[in-house]
């Protein structure tokens, strides 16, 4: 009996030594992608996955330090805490990541990849984002949704569910801080609530002086205003097998919201026959960047609209625009159209984004970001941030350090939120997608895409329980105009002289 | 009097079945195809996640099966008889009154000839019966009600109010109308109210308090309630009750199938009022062209001539791809341009019709689009099997490979679409010969991109077919657009 015992032992030692690792000299295929990428310290640990036909992947991250995590199982999943610790012993400096993947019961080691965990932290509680599928014309269910960026809580702000038949837009706080915040309601009910440290209203923005209800906001520093466009917009759908969908605006002006009295002020030189949009104020809330183009005929001449940067003063003290409009960069020479302008909070930079032509970047598979250096007026690709897919809908971190923007580089349609850090220099590290507990299940399995993301110094409250009733209100408020004695010329001149040529364009 | 039971439940269960079988086959398909129901954990927990989503889930499951008729129609058999016998059980059985339980399956029958009434509601009543049976089992009835309505508001939803106010009319039954079995009543309605109004603030807070009220998945469509729900809702209670009070007969089979017969004529009346001609023939002529059954599809439609827009764009596919000419579109009414194609309308039927058009003329992208918006406007946000098997083959025939992954992984994890779903992605890996009707579209499909402009859809038909003079059914279209234009001039 016992002759029979050691012998099964010895030949199942045998079995066990015969099981080598072999090394592989690339780097692991893991998903997401999170090689030689940068991120700050303490988020949610970066977990992914290999390939299905792996039955189990061992990982080992070891800090500069010395200190290591450890995980195994069928993804590599790490500890919460484990993570923050390591992360912070190592700020400033890097991770190794080795990998090792067990198919059909022989183990691969692959080449170890670095994680640079930066020096520069991240000032944020959280995300918000919008969740909608990347339809066309209609949406079942979207949301607005907060993310703690230091573990996995994903909760709802706002589901439309709660507002049926009425489509959610983005989330907007004022410089991340959500005691101050707006999001739009659009539909038979549509409305824009505006949110001031927990005192929140619906308001009705059409007015008699603009085209249509608020679009695209952006608070002032100060947060007595909300800039915003007025827009016409439209969509139209390609016949060939590239692109799918093409958004334009038939029209579009913008204003800017006093929260505090419900008015809407206008100037007549953001509310031409030209298209004016995507307002965005500086850090000083002294300047509004926001994107112009020539109204081509859309849609016959979609792909000629491009959109320059301009600015123009505005005085928060008494709430009114400058009378000139600067050209930052002027698009139609150079073949380009910019669109989402967002300054840094450090008034360093305007980030945006450029794509061949048109107003939607997001659709546009060339679609990049660029950094403007407003001390040098130099821009440049952020090329460690781009791919051969979209990139859009970013936002800065309230330390100016960070960026976080949707791409499509996924899978070429589904927007994902990814993150970026950005050096003093202005250059982008290798970004890394949103980590979830387990990727795989959460992303690949979700119809819906993540976009109008945005850094949240604290999380959002929002009182939902009598929402849909005050959404109905057939009383809710409605912003009236500030008379001013622009107000005339907007109403009598409506059409400029030379509209093919206004004279802040030359 | 057993005999007697168990052949009138048989009855009715053939009966019920028989009504789905044979005079609506097709519109099981329709209610399969507004929803497509996964073997994933995350499907299950999604539903979990909302008051009634258990009743949801296992009525979603039952309907997948509506793709094979027989199978679909006996599984609803099956439920409505179970409901039936879930009325018997919850009052005392008195076997002369047996087809009074008969009523609440016959109303919910009626009520299906909404589409938009969901079976969830009958598997949520036969919960709330089934509670109701096993609390008049139990001993300890305070202890059993603080456990059971929680649960059983979150797990079928506000049909737990069936098994409240039963339970509550019971105990007073049994004890007589004093002080104490009013408190007890009156907690026992006040507790179910206050969990539904916690529930509302809490786990339910991205719903408006009526959903919370009324019930998340029993109607389509969000914060209606159709008169009849609330009607089958009430006679589950009622039935019970009156089960109770009404006197014993000595001699039950004679009354029995008197009830019967009393109940067969208001059965008929309200099935064929219920059911709307107009929906149900929009509906067996989509389901026909969904199974390319052309020639069966114009054979219908010559019965019953078409009214609306949708049915002429599913009629005229049948006629074109059963090989007629242009001119026989003309023997029927028709209904302008629209009839061939229609612009994009926000709801999950009117433009399913045309994506198979855009599909098969090689207008992939508007295919695409029209899917995807069909599938968007489903009101209860449900995802749809046959909306996303067409989103994937568009995205195989645009060479978006990696997308169309996406959706057939999904349509993997069901029961019906998986087979399918596989074999598009051996033919995505090069493991298996490409279909070859993706080929062909991606020979006929425009050579030039431009954006799609519905007013100009005579110009784009004729640039389809300027561009691939062998994609013969542009011509058809191309055709048919200018008679039927020439019509509208005429008027």
């Amino acid at each position: 009996m016992k002759k029979s015992i050691l012998i099964l032992l010895s030949v199942l030692g045998l079995i066990s030594c015969s099981r080598t690792t072999s090394l592989d000299p690339r780097l692991p295929e893991i998903w997401p992608d999170y090689t030689g990428v940068t991120v700050p310290v303490g988020t949610a640990p970066l977990n992914f996955e290999l390939g299905t036909q792996y039955s189990k992947v061992f990982v080992r991250v070891q800090g500069a330090d010395g200190s290591i995590l450890k995980a195994r199982g069928k993804t590599a999943r790490f500890s919460v805490n484990g993570w923050h610790k390591l992360t912070e012993a190592n700020a400033g400096d890097s991770l190794r990541v080795t990998v090792l993947g067990l198919k059909d019961g022989a183990w691969t080691q692959w080449k170890d990849f670095p994680i640079y965990v930066s020096a520069d932290t991240l000032e944020a509680w959280g995300v918000v984002y919008r969740k909608i599928a990347p339809g066309y014309e209609t949406y079942s269910k979207i949301g607005n949704y907060q993310r703690n960026i230091r573990n996995f809580k994903e909760t709802p702000i706002i589901e439309s569910t709660l507002t049926p038949g009425q489509c959610v837009n983005c989330h907007t706080a004022n410089a991340t801080n959500p005691d101050q915040y707006t999001f739009h309601l659009r539909g038979k009910h549509g409305g824009t609530y505006f949110q001031v440290n927990g005192e929140g209203k619906w308001l009705t923005t059409k007015t008699a002086n603009t085209i249509s209800n608020a679009v695209y906001p952006y608070w002032h520093p100060g947060g007595d205003y909300c800039a915003c466009s007025n827009n016409f917009i439209h969509q139209s759908f390609w016949t060939g097998s590239g692109r799918l969908i093409e958004v334009w605006d038939d029209a579009s002006d913008i204003s800017v919201i006093d929260v505090r009295t419900d008015e809407v002020i206008t100037s007549p030189l953001v509310h031409t026959d030209w298209y004016e949009t995507y307002p965005a104020f500086s850090p000083d809330g002294r300047t509004l960047y926001y994107c112009t183009a020539f109204p081509e005929e859309v849609p016959a001449n979609a792909e000629k609209v491009r959109y320059s940067l301009c600015s123009i003063d505005f005085d928060p003290e008494t709430g009114s625009f400058g009378s000139k409009v600067d050209t930052l960069i002027n698009c139609a020479r150079k073949g380009r159209s910019i669109t989402f302008p967002r300054p840094s909070y450090d008034g360093r930079f305007i980030l945006y984004s450029e794509a061949d032509f048109g107003c939607f970047p997001i659709n546009h598979k060339e679609a990049d970001l660029y950094l403007l250096d407003l001390s040098s007026g130099k821009r440049h690709a952020l090329a460690g941030a781009n791919s051969e897919y979209a990139e859009s809908f970013h936002n800065w971190s309230a330390d100016s350090h960070w960026i976080l923007f949707s791409s499509r580089r996924a899978d070429g349609l589904y927007s994902l939120l990814y993150i970026c850090h950005i050096d003093e220099d202005g250059n982008a590290s290798k970004p890394f997608l949103l980590p979830q507990k387990n990727p795989g299940r959460y992303y690949v399995n979700s119809l819906y895409s993540f976009n109008c993301p945005d850094f949240t110094s604290s999380k959002v409250k929002f009182r939902k329980g009598s929402t849909w009733k005050q959404v109905t209100d057939p009383d809710r408020l409605t912003a009236k105009d500030r008379i001013t004695t622009d107000d005339e010329e907007i109403i009598s001149d409506p059409e400029p002289a030379d509209s093919s040529a206004p004279m802040f364009m030359q | 009097m057993k005999f007697t039971k168990i052949a009138l439940s048989l009855l009715f269960g053939t009966g019920v079945f028989l009504f789905w079988f044979l005079v609506h086959p097709l519109t099981l398909g329709f209610q399969e195809q507004n929803q497509l129901f996964l073997f994933t954990w995350d499907y299950l927990l999604d539903h979990l996640s909302r008051a009634g989503g258990l009743a949801d889930y296992i009525a979603e499951f039952i309907t997948q099966f509506n793709c094979i008729p027989w199978l679909g129609a006996a599984l609803l058999a099956a439920l409505l008889v179970a409901l039936q016998y879930r009325v018997w059980m919850a009052g005392k059985q008195n076997d002369g009154w047996y087809p009074l339980s008969f009523i609440p399956s016959i109303l919910m029958l009626i009520g299906m000839g909404d589409i938009y009434v969901m079976p969830s509601h009958a598997v949520a009543i036969c919960m709330a019966l089934g509670c109701f049976w096993l609390y008049r089992k139990t001993k300890n009835y305070g202890l059993f009600e603080l456990i059971a309505i929680p649960a059983l508001y979150w797990l079928a939803g506000p049909a737990m109010w069936i098994f409240a106010v039963l339970s509550v009319i019971m105990k007073i039954a049994e004890h007589g109308f004093d002080g104490r079995s009013f408190a007890f009543g009156l907690a026992g309605l006040v507790y179910p109210a206050l969990l539904v109004i916690l529930a509302h603030y809490t786990l339910l807070n991205q719903y408006p308090m009526k959903a919370a009220i009324f019930g998340i998945g029993y109607y389509r469509m969000p914060l209606v309630v159709p008169a009849i729900q609330l009607v089958t809702a009430g006679s589950a209670v009622l039935i019970p009750l009156l089960l109770e009070a009404l006197p014993e007969f000595r001699k039950p089979v004679v009354p029995a199938i008197v009830l019967t017969l009393l109940l067969a004529y208001p059965t008929y009346l309200g099935l064929s009022r219920s059911y709307d001609e107009g929906t149900q023939q929009a509906i067996a002529l989509d389901q026909l062209v969904r199974q390319e059954r052309w020639e069966d599809a114009v054979t219908a439609a010559k019965k019953y001539m078409p009214q609306s827009p949708e049915c002429y764009v599913n009629l005229n596919l049948a006629l074109c791809m059963s090989g007629h000419s242009v001119d026989d579109i003309t023997g029927f009414r028709q209904c302008g341009t629209e009839g061939l194609i229609m612009p994009r309308v926000r709801d999950f039927i009117s433009n399913v019709g045309s994506y198979e058009v855009f599909w098969r003329l090689g207008m992939v992208n508007s295919s695409l689009r029209y899917a995807f918006d069909s599938q968007e406007s489903e009101m209860n946000n449900q995802k749809s099997g046959r909306h996303i098997s067409h989103i994937a083959e568009c995205h195989i025939v645009n060479g978006n490979w990696q997308l169309a992954e996406k959706y057939l992984d999904i349509l993997s994890h069901s029961l019906f679409y998986r087979k399918w779903a596989l074999e598009r992605k051996a033919m995505i890996e090069g493991k298996a010969e490409p279909d070859p009707l993706y080929l062909y579209l991606q020979t006929v499909r425009f050579k030039e991109d431009f954006l799609f402009h519905y007013p100009e859809m005579g110009r784009t038909l004729a640039k389809l077919y300027q561009e691939n003079n062998t994609n013969a059914m542009s011509a058809w279209y191309f055709s048919a657009w200018m008679t039927l234009m020439e019509k509208e001039a005429q008027k």
